[in-house]
């Protein structure tokens, strides 16, 4: 990639007209030297390659009256170098085309016993004989990290004409390993390749006339696993584990937005798109495959439909009528299992249907009162969620009475009714459960919400936001699955101008969530919950808490005629609570876990930029970060317990890194 | 079933209603009679130095663009200024100013009688941005030299507080490393999807990227079929891998089933079961396999 640089620097000047055109920009490079004390965290750099040594960009543009030309690039000698050329050839067309490299790092210096990492058989050592498994001082370290590279280019030709088209193409490839659990008869953590590779395209075409826009468009996307199957041996046994499957995907829409007249707008638009699969079972050594033609085929397509009529009856009173549809349709391959048992897949289906109105009023020229109701009925192909029907209704008030407040309140009412698709003299044994246990996600409800949200600019140079939110979600029918789940945000925000030139941001926000949750634990044989609890078998409650709490500014000072102080700090913690409740018949008191997640984070930073010529700039910065994790999953971690073999993938979040960086920059 | 074909008789009415109402009045020009009182701009550059210096270097004095520039220069957007000017000037008298307390419709349709030809702009009016009183000079420069789009992510967080800060938790995309834009996934002028973003829906927005999780796979889990969300907080989560819930909590808030699924993993829990569910369960996206145990998300 190194080798493109040169060529974007050149680009400019093949550009047409360069007589009369104007080019602007800045090119900045620096240095940096980085203290990780803790480098075995992955936290610190997850996103970002944080390298001691050289970084730097350039954001330039020729500008002439016929066209713009745009060269960026950012890191070209780093693992998150991108590099972007846009061009504007002006009342006729624009387009890009770019490349990005994006790496995520998971886990750093973590440990295997694991032979062949990166591949897709791996030898690992034979858990049932411990006395195989090498000790942990001769494990192999690895990181999981993940590596994207993706590049494309976009255009729309907009000529003078009604039509215009959008072609765009991008092609993306991933490499790493992550963390993947195998617990058949050897129970390891072992390295998942990863070779992924995606292409999208897509072409849109458009068709504006008077009062009416036409849109069609059509799109194709390509997915490759270079591994159809993860294998693991023992020297004993081969076992088989499956991975994303090759899948492809094309779809077709339109769009049609007409003026109906100078007061209604109406915009539809349907679509439909189709996703295939093929999951080859040759492969598999050990699973005998159940199907005849040794495959699998995926087929799920969807229908979508949608329709707003957008009404401005008049200055005052605006409304909005909408309808959604959505049609999943599966026609993937039922299969029923030979290895493991009998199992056959019910392929998933749906059907949702969304349908609304809402109004904005103006009541007077500083009171704005907008109202509305939404009603979505989806019907499915799952036992425990057949049918549900939600009911919303909102209103929304904005006040500007006062010039320097804007209030704004807003009520939200949802009610879901849902129900299952069990019938109850199916239940035996231990899906008896199903009878009293409610998944979250479609159990009835109702949910109240409310927000109440202030602008005010006491003062020439001062800004103020507040706002507060509240969110109760109450599963009144469900007996056991999630009772109520509670939360409160409130966030303030403040932009002062403390004098002519220095500007001081800052925020503040704290969030505030409790759940409250029932459930029964039983051996086989007992999920019938209405009975008195003993040992092992017994109805159980969870409440769980967290307090997310968050405050950071910055502030730009002019110290001198030409130098400049940037400060920054940002910091957040989040403080997490589980308490358990069962009889005492059940067994002793549970324990409260007061480590659920609890983390801190604080970033802050510090830079002198020096103004050399109105052209040159030159900064001198120090940033420093320091982050914590605290979760009781991770307390007293060992890699061997029993007959499982951990990594050590997630132990380590916590860091603290030291970092001082020079930059020129150099404006034109 | 009933209830199908009432929720059916909607589009249909919607249909029957637009009609109707399209027998409405013709859309009136808005620029009839707009040149009365024309100054030019030369005589706006007297009194508005800076301004017409800044507009000098934008995208909107170049006249090879059917801009103002091509047609009335500072009047185009403005209006008129003769009677501003005889009025000795001062802001917004008698002239059309792109102020805080001036109604956002009014300042958008300046904007859109260039720009309502601009693709994806036909949206606009139904959106969710300009139905919250957002105009196009709430994100856009008008007056400025060099690119013309918006600042990402700092315009979207000036008004999304919320998203500002989930964006910084311990868990989140990449958008304040710059690798993610705002207007990736959402379009900002208008969707008739969900949320503004710029799929069908949400899931077939995150398969961009994601494209592994597509499937279709032999063994589905329902809620990845239906909506990413109803496990991932997409903007940023205090819980690993943008989680809505801790593990094993957010399993469970949908499974209960003997012995370790409606177990409580409580403190005193031992540490080969404190472990979280994905850990033996991680093809949670789907399974291709043709064992019995892709049910479970096993293998």
């Amino acid at each position: 990639m190194k080798r493109i640089i040169p060529v974007l620097l050149a680009l400019p000047f093949f550009a047409p007209a360069p007589g009369l055109a104007e080019i602007q920009g800045e090119l900045s490079v620096g240095a940096r030297g980085t203290d990780f004390a803790d480098d075995s965290s992955a936290k610190f750099d997850e996103y970002r390659d944080m390298s001691d040594g050289l970084f730097g960009g350039l954001d330039m543009l020729v500008d002439s009256d016929t066209y713009i030309l745009g060269v960026s690039f950012e890191n070209p000698t780093l693992d998150d170098q991108s590099y972007e050329v846009s061009g504007n050839l002006l009342g006729v067309a624009k387009g890009e085309i770019f490349y990005d490299e994006l790496t995520h790092q998971l886990y750093r210096n973590t440990l295997s016993p694991v032979i062949g990492t990166g591949g897709n058989f791996l030898v690992i050592p034979d858990a049932d004989n411990p006395a195989s498994v090498p000790p942990l001082s001769s494990w192999n370290s690895l990181d999981y990290s993940l590596e994207s590279k993706t590049f494309g280019a976009q255009a729309t030709v907009d000529p003078q004409t009604p039509f215009y088209f959008k072609p765009s193409v991008e092609h993306q490839r991933k490499e790493g390993i992550m963390p993947w659990g195998t617990i058949i008869n050897s129970d390891f953590e072992v390295p998942m390749p990863i070779d992924y590779e995606t292409s999208n395209a897509m072409l849109e075409a458009g068709y504006r006339g008077k009062g009416t826009t036409a849109v069609m468009t059509a799109g194709y996307s390509q997915f490759d696993n270079d591994n159809d199957l993860l294998t693991t041996f023992d020297g004993v046994e081969l076992e088989e584990y499956s991975t994303p499957a090759d899948n492809h995907s094309y779809n077709f829409s339109g769009r049609l937005t007409q003026r109906l007249s100078a007061m209604n707008l109406l915009a539809v638009k349907a679509s439909y798109n189709r996703n295939l699969s093929e999951a080859d079972f040759s492969r598999y050594l050990r699973i005998v495959s159940p199907s005849a033609d040794n495959e699998f085929d995926g087929d799920v397509s969807y229908l979508r439909g949608s329709a707003i009529l957008t009404t401005q009856w008049d200055r005052l009173l605006a409304t909005r009528l909408f309808y959604r549809y959505v049609n999943r349709d599966n026609e993937s391959e039922e299969i029923t299992t030979i290895t493991g048992g009998t199992r056959t897949n019910h392929p998933y289906e749906y059907d949702k249907h969304q349908a609304g109105v809402d109004a904005d009023y103006r009541l007077s020229k500083v009171n704005k009162l907008s109202g509305g109701y939404e009603l979505t009925f989806t019907d499915q192909t799952r036992e425990d969620a057949d049918e549900s029907l939600d009911n919303l209704v909102f209103a929304e008030l904005k006040n500007t009475s006062m010039e320097w407040v804007t209030t704004k309140l807003r009520l939200e009412y949802l009610n879901r009714s849902s129900d299952s698709d069990y019938s109850e003299e199916t239940l035996t044994g231990d899906g008896i459960i199903h009878e009293f246990y409610t998944p979250f996600d479609y159990a009835s409800k109702d949910r109240y919400k409310a927000k109440l949200a202030f602008d005010l600019v006491p003062a020439e140079n001062l800004e103020l936001g507040l706002s507060y939110g509240l969110a109760y979600d109450d599963y009144d029918a469900t007996m056991l699955g999630l009772q109520e789940d509670l939360r409160h945000e409130v966030y303030i925000d403040a932009s002062m101008l403390l004098q002519p030139k220095i500007r001081l941001n800052t925020y503040a926000g704290y969030e505030y969530t409790n759940s409250d949750f029932d459930s029964r634990r039983y051996d086989p044989g007992n999920g019938y919950p209405l009975v008195a609890p003993f040992a092992s078998n017994y109805n159980w409650n969870e409440e769980f808490t967290y307090d997310f709490f968050a405050v950071g500014g910055s502030i730009s000072i002019p110290a001198m005629a030409r130098l400049e102080l940037v400060l920054n700090v940002d910091y957040q913690l989040v403080d997490g609570n589980i308490d358990f409740v069962r009889a005492a018949t059940a067994g002793a008191p549970l324990e409260t876990i007061t480590n659920a997640d609890d983390y801190y984070k604080t970033q802050a930073g510090i830079k002198c930029i020096y103004k050399t010529t109105d052209q040159l700039s030159m900064t001198l910065g120090y940033a420093y970060e320091r982050s914590n994790l605290d979760e009781w999953k991770y307390d007293n971690y060992t890699y061997t317990a029993g007959s499982i073999y951990l990594s050590g993938a997630g132990t380590d979040s916590d860091y603290e890194a030291h970092q001082v960086y020079i930059m020129t920059s150099y404006r034109f | 079933m009933k209830r199908t074909y009432m929720i059916l008789l909607f589009p249909f009415c919607l249909l029957l209603l637009s009609f109707s109402l399209s027998i409405g009045a013709p859309a009136e020009n808005p620029t009839a009679g707009a040149k009365e009182g024309f100054i030019g701009a030369e005589t706006c550059k007297e009194c508005h130095e800076t301004q017409y210096g800044s507009y000098a270097e934008s995208i909107h004095f170049k006249k090879s663009v059917k801009g103002p520039e091509s047609q009335d220069a500072c009047e185009s957007c403005h209006g008129s200024g003769a009677r501003h000017v005889e009025k000795g000037g001062g802001r917004g008298v008698d002239i059309f100013a792109f102020g805080k307390d001036v109604d956002p419709d009014a300042k958008s349709a300046k904007c859109l009688a260039c720009h309502e030809r601009t693709p994806g702009m036909d949206l606009w009016a139904m959106g969710v941005h300009r139905r919250n009183d957002v105009s196009c000079d709430s994100c856009h420069t008008l007056h400025a030299a060099g690119r013309q789009k918006p600042r990402e992510p700092d315009v979207c967080f000036g008004c999304h507080k919320d998203i500002k800060i989930e964006t910084n938790k311990r868990s989140h995309h990449p958008i304040r490393e710059g690798k993610i834009k705002c207007s990736s996934c959402h379009s900002p002028h208008g969707s008739l999807s969900r949320y503004m973003v710029n799929a069908d829906d949400s899931r077939e927005l995150c398969f961009r990227c994601h494209a592994d999780k597509r499937g279709p796979a032999v063994w589905e889990h329902p809620p990845v079929e239906e909506d990413c969300q109803s496990c991932h907080a997409v903007h940023g989560s205090s819980h690993m891998k943008l989680l809505n819930e801790r593990i094993p909590q957010l399993c469970q808030n949908c499974h209960d089933w003997s012995r370790h699924p409606g177990t409580p993993y409580d403190k005193s829990a031992s540490f080969t079961s404190r472990w979280d569910c994905l850990r033996c369960h991680p093809a949670i996206h789907g399974s291709n396999s043709p064992h019995a145990e892709g049910l479970r998300f096993v293998r």
